[in-house]
């Protein structure tokens, strides 16, 4: 019984401190556990296999930082899918965030990992195979105007008129998209019901874990393709286009963090239960 | 300079985290730092939002803008009483665009979807679809009666609210693990930078105070 009350007094910061432990033994020595892709992130990764050359695809990159790399990751490995495809690639961000995480991706950072390369590595143009629209303000307003008119920002981000971009005459509204990847932190449930409730569009939805469960429902009743979570889903995603980046690279020191704090709760609630049957 | 950010980053994120250890001097100043960077950009994000949306189309002769922009004047007049009526307009302006893409978006979305998407048939090619199937069939059903009130279920009744109960707590399980899972991402991702960068030179001086504030304590004590 001793020990189960030393236990009970002990303060939470040796917790932190062997979590910090942990985490750091993964990160400067990898472990390299496997990851093995989900069928929830895998339905998406297909679905884009499948689509027909030429299709226009929407990748809304609303990551944040305040997010870390959890949504950063996702919006990577996706991208990289498409530039893999023969699609033509309509990347948008509904967060003001999102051009300096685009940006970081094409430079490579510690949030996004190693330099995104469109031309290089894909061999992909930008104006022909992809364009970047730029930050659209106003949420659910901007959901239905980008939706119902897809030149509505008349530039690109870099300030180039639209009709001086070849990918342009692919995507005039909704009609045109065949998919939309929507990567973000807020705002699900009015998406999924204005893009496709509204438009009957297939969207891909990846969020940070702490939003996810709100969208298996979603998942559930055919609302949405895939939802692609947290850093788990970057490392599925990454896995499945034989990429490893970032996302993978985070997964050892991740598990072995998650499975610290499972031992924590079996532990804590083994010594609850002693502690309950000493008192009676 | 990329020393310079890697440091002031170390020792932002360490300062932050020193709150595990107790509230101090160095977590309050990097925390009034924070919101302080936060509130700058979101001013300079809402200015640029404003002067690229509706300024500047007004200003090449767009006129229809001047509309947004008298009504935006309205959350300002809010703060006068003299011409807080004003602010009205506004707010109905606004209330009424949220009801309406509300009304267009969550009805569809999350309530008929959702309606659709659970009473589909129980029968599947594969096994795991049909166990799946009968869970959500259960599931929807257990967890609605759960919140029937206006009769207490007995005798063999009472299991069905139970089961409601039970499954509204793995649903409330899950949506804690994956909070715990996106936290941790943000502190695996935090402790990368700090570990593989320059950033890493500022984990010794953090240490070191800490050990200075342990040693101080305990001389005070005894």
């Amino acid at each position: 019984m001793g020990f189960i009350e030393k236990l009970d007094k002990l303060p939470s910061q040796y917790l932190w401190v062997i979590l910090l432990c942990v985490s750091s033994i993964a990160i400067l020595r990898p472990i390299g556990l496997p990851v093995v892709p989900s069928s929830l992130t895998r339905d998406g990764y297909n679905f884009i296999e499948d689509l027909p050359p030429d299709s226009v695809v929407v990748l809304d990159w609303s990551a944040t930082s305040g997010y870390g790399p959890e949504l950063e990751t996702q919006c990577v490995a996706v991208f990289r899918h498409l530039l893999s495809r023969p699609l033509k690639v309509i990347i948008v961000s509904f967060a003001s965030e999102g051009p300096l995480l685009y940006d970081m991706a094409l430079e490579g950072s510690k949030l996004s990992g190693v330099a995104v390369k469109p031309e290089e590595d894909y061999g992909k143009i930008y104006g022909e195979d992809y364009v970047f629209l730029g930050y659209i303000p106003g949420n659910e307003v901007a959901f239905v105007a980008f939706a119902e008119d897809s030149w509505m920002t008349e530039k690109d981000e870099y300030g180039k008129p639209l009709e001086e971009l070849p990918i342009m005459q692919y995507c005039k509204t909704v009609e045109d998209w065949s998919l939309a990847v929507t990567l973000r932190g807020s705002f699900f449930e009015e998406m999924i019901g204005l893009w496709n409730s509204a438009y009957g569009l297939p969207i891909i939805m990846g969020g940070p874990g702490v939003s996810c469960p709100r969208l298996f429902p979603f998942y559930a009743a055919g609302q949405l393709v895939s939802i692609i979570v947290s850093v788990v889903g970057s490392s599925h995603y990454e896995t499945l286009i034989g990429e490893p980046g970032l996302g993978c690279q985070l997964m050892d020191g991740l598990s072995l963090a998650q499975l610290l704090i499972v031992a924590s709760i079996i532990v804590g609630n083994i010594a609850g239960y002693y502690k309950r049957r000493g008192g009676k | 300079m990329v020393l310079v950010d890697a440091l002031i980053y170390g020792f932002g994120a360490l300062a932050i985290w020193s709150l595990m250890y107790r509230e101090n001097l160095g977590y309050r100043i990097a925390e009034h730092f924070y919101v302080g960077f936060a509130a700058a950009n979101a001013l300079v994000m809402g200015w640029e939002t404003i002067r690229k949306v509706a300024v500047t189309p007004l200003l090449q002769g767009n006129v229809i803008w001047i509309i947004p922009l008298i009504l935006s004047l309205g959350w300002v007049l809010f703060l006068f009483p003299k011409t807080r009526s004003f602010y009205m307009i506004t707010i109905a302006f606004v209330v009424g665009l949220g009801t309406a893409l509300a009304i267009r978006s969550a009805i569809s979305a999350q309530i008929v979807g959702q309606l659709i998407g659970s009473m589909h048939s129980v029968a599947s090619s594969s096994p795991m679809g049909l166990f799946n199937n009968i869970l959500i069939w259960i599931g929807s059903l257990c967890t609605l009666v759960y919140f029937i009130f206006t009769r207490e279920a007995k005798g063999p009744l009472s299991v069905i609210p139970k089961i409601g109960r039970i499954l509204i707590m793995v649903v409330v399980g899950v949506a804690y693990a994956n909070t715990g899972l996106g936290r941790l991402a943000n502190f695996q991702g935090i402790l990368t930078n700090l570990l593989t960068t320059e950033a890493i030179y500022a984990i010794p001086v953090a240490l070191l105070v800490i050990a200075i504030d342990v040693i101080r304590r305990r001389m005070k004590t005894t």
